[in-house]
């Protein structure tokens, strides 16, 4: 699945470690999830929605849309 | 959460500990402290025998059962997927490995020594872990 959590990211100028603090992972997790090596949860992608104040879809690509 | 707990359950903890128990496995399934060992007679087997086995392994999954609770409370979910994700792998690799042993190499190395399964376990378990930890957690890795 896509994502556009690297640019988000980087137009808010934190880190991994910060964006994992925010959303209660690990820096691991945060850059699996940008790298694509892992999906988040639904829980996951809420908390992502909420923290940037964008629908899911418009962050995350499942490729069907 | 603790700042030891934290660290405790953190991706470099688990990193360290699988690359322990993946090397300290290998060295001992390589160099064969656990063959060399004398082994006790064989059993003979018993309804009692089977009885506390079935027990034994009734009771072991109802603890294993808490201590995955307690890891999905604690690890973060990519770090949950990683350990279950790569506990699969290390099961299958056990399953296919004792198969192949048993049909091609029994005959002229001789059976596996039971005390062989724990190292095979952290060796497959950490070898699963890292394939998961490079290739991530998802259907397509």
């Amino acid at each position: 699945m896509n994502n556009r959590l690297k640019v988000l990211r980087a137009e808010r100028n934190w880190s991994q470690a910060e964006l994992g603090v925010r959303l209660d992972v690990s820096r691991q997790a945060v850059n699996a999830i940008e790298t694509g090596k892992h999906d988040p949860s639904l829980p996951l992608a809420f908390r992502i929605a909420r923290l940037f104040q964008m629908p899911i879809e418009e962050i995350f690509d499942d490729g069907h849309a | 959460m603790s700042k030891f707990k934290r660290w405790l359950y953190s991706p470099r903890a688990n990193d360290l500990a699988f690359a322990f128990a993946g090397l300290a496995s290998a060295a001992l399934l390589a160099t064969g402290p656990l063959v060399r060992r004398v082994s006790p007679p064989p059993f003979e087997y018993s309804p009692v025998m089977g009885f506390v086995l079935v027990a034994v392994i009734v009771a072991a999954s109802v603890f294993a059962a808490f201590i995955a609770r307690l890891d999905n409370r604690n690890l973060d979910e990519y770090m949950f997927l990683l350990l279950a994700k790569s506990a699969l792998i290390a099961i299958v690799t056990l399953i296919v490995a004792w198969a192949l042993w048993t049909a091609l190499f029994a005959g002229n190395l001789g059976d596996l020594p039971g005390a062989a399964m724990m190292p095979m376990v952290f060796l497959a378990w950490s070898a699963g872990y890292g394939y998961t930890r490079i290739r991530g957690t998802g259907p397509e890795a």
